[in-house]
């Protein structure tokens, strides 16, 4: 699926008309999301590596990272983990 | 008319305290100025042109400039960010005479009568303390969700308001106030810099009045000086709007160490 379909997602969930259900019953929204199954498995593991290497938009990833108890510290840790070039052999 | 242009980094309500004491007292001093310009001229209304942080803007829906039109706006609760939760007095006379003056010029803007303004607009707002007296009518530039409006487009955007504030007025003291910016990241890697080459290009051409210069800055320029950049949008339409005058710098602090940002506060209008 698409970066904006995720972030338009992020956004639903953490300032939109998803926010109510997604705080009351995150898998089944979750769940209904027309995103891909690798997408949704991210999703379920607040796996902030996984959403930013998907092309979440930062500023919907840090605010989803937040509504869902995320500090700030371990978010810009996994991003930049995430942003860094991978080594080979 | 009494313009200024001013960073909005919410680590200046959020954690004053983390910068150097000079840096917070700069950065006071200079709202205190702009404050003051803005009250000796008898501004009565703002024209805030501004950037918001998904509180409106979203990829369903992402208009490249909105201006708000209702009698008033509401605020997005921010309160990590130390802001008051208030609603802000709108003017929707004028506003309205800016949408319809700018679809007679050749733009065209979205209106709301809800537009929700964060922190972007509240912040400024609040440092500057200008009291409720004074109607606030945003402009809120798409500066998050690609493709953005240009710089050239906003220079033109910038030409239009003063034209049709000029001459649709209405017998008020209308200022110009310009948030955001300039160079830094949200949410991304580089959180914690700034780019101080970026900046200083920027400024000088801002400073001297090259709206050439500065229109030939890059959305990869940009994007490579922080994604939170992209808000020198809304520098460009105050600029370009108070042509030919130019502005005189009433902060410039390079890099705020704790505040991650630099700080640069602008203001046009009698010394």
């Amino acid at each position: 699926m698409s970066a904006a379909a995720l972030t338009q997602f992020l956004v639903d969930v953490t300032r939109g008309r998803l926010a109510r259900d997604f705080a009351e019953r995150p898998d089944a929204v979750i769940a209904e999301a027309r995103l891909s199954e690798t997408e949704r498995q991210a999703l379920r593991d607040r796996d902030l590596a996984a959403l930013w290497r998907s092309g979440a938009h930062p500023m919907a990833l840090l605010y989803f990272n937040r509504a869902c108890g995320g500090d700030n510290d371990r978010y810009y840790r996994c991003i930049s983990e995430a942003s860094a070039p991978s080594s080979i052999g | 008319m009494i313009a200024a242009a001013t960073i909005h980094a919410p680590y200046l309500t959020a954690w004053p305290e983390r910068a150097p004491e000079e840096h917070q007292r700069a950065t006071l001093d200079g709202f205190a100025a702009m404050r003051q310009a803005f009250e000796a001229a008898g501004t009565d209304t703002l024209v805030v042109v501004t950037s918001e942080h998904i509180v409106n803007l979203e990829p369903r829906l992402a208009a490249p400039f909105i201006i708000g039109v209702g009698a008033d706006h509401p605020v997005f609760p921010e309160r990590h960010f130390n802001l008051p939760v208030d609603t802000y007095r709108g003017d929707a006379p004028l506003a309205t005479a800016l949408v319809e003056g700018l679809y007679r010029d050749g733009f065209e803007p979205a209106h709301s009568t809800e537009l929700t303004l964060d922190h972007g607009t509240v912040l400024p707002l609040h440092l500057l303390g200008l009291g409720s007296s004074v109607a606030v009518v945003p402009i809120v530039v798409n500066s998050i969700f690609p493709p953005l409006p240009t710089l050239a487009r906003c220079r033109a955007l910038g030409e239009a308001l003063a034209r049709l504030l000029a001459a649709e007025g209405r017998g008020r003291r209308i200022g110009l106030l310009a948030t955001g910016g300039i160079s830094h990241t949200v949410g991304a890697p580089g959180v914690q810099e700034n780019d101080l080459a970026f900046d200083e290009r920027f400024l000088a051409a801002i400073d001297e009045g090259d709206l050439d210069c500065v229109c030939a800055i890059t959305d990869a320029d940009m994007d490579a000086a922080g994604n939170g950049t992209h808000e020198v949008r809304n520098w460009v339409v105050v600029a370009a709007a108070m042509q030919p005058h130019r502005p005189r710098p009433l902060s410039r602090i390079a890099f705020a160490p704790g505040w991650n940002t630099g700080v640069h506060q602008l203001l046009w209008g009698p010394a």
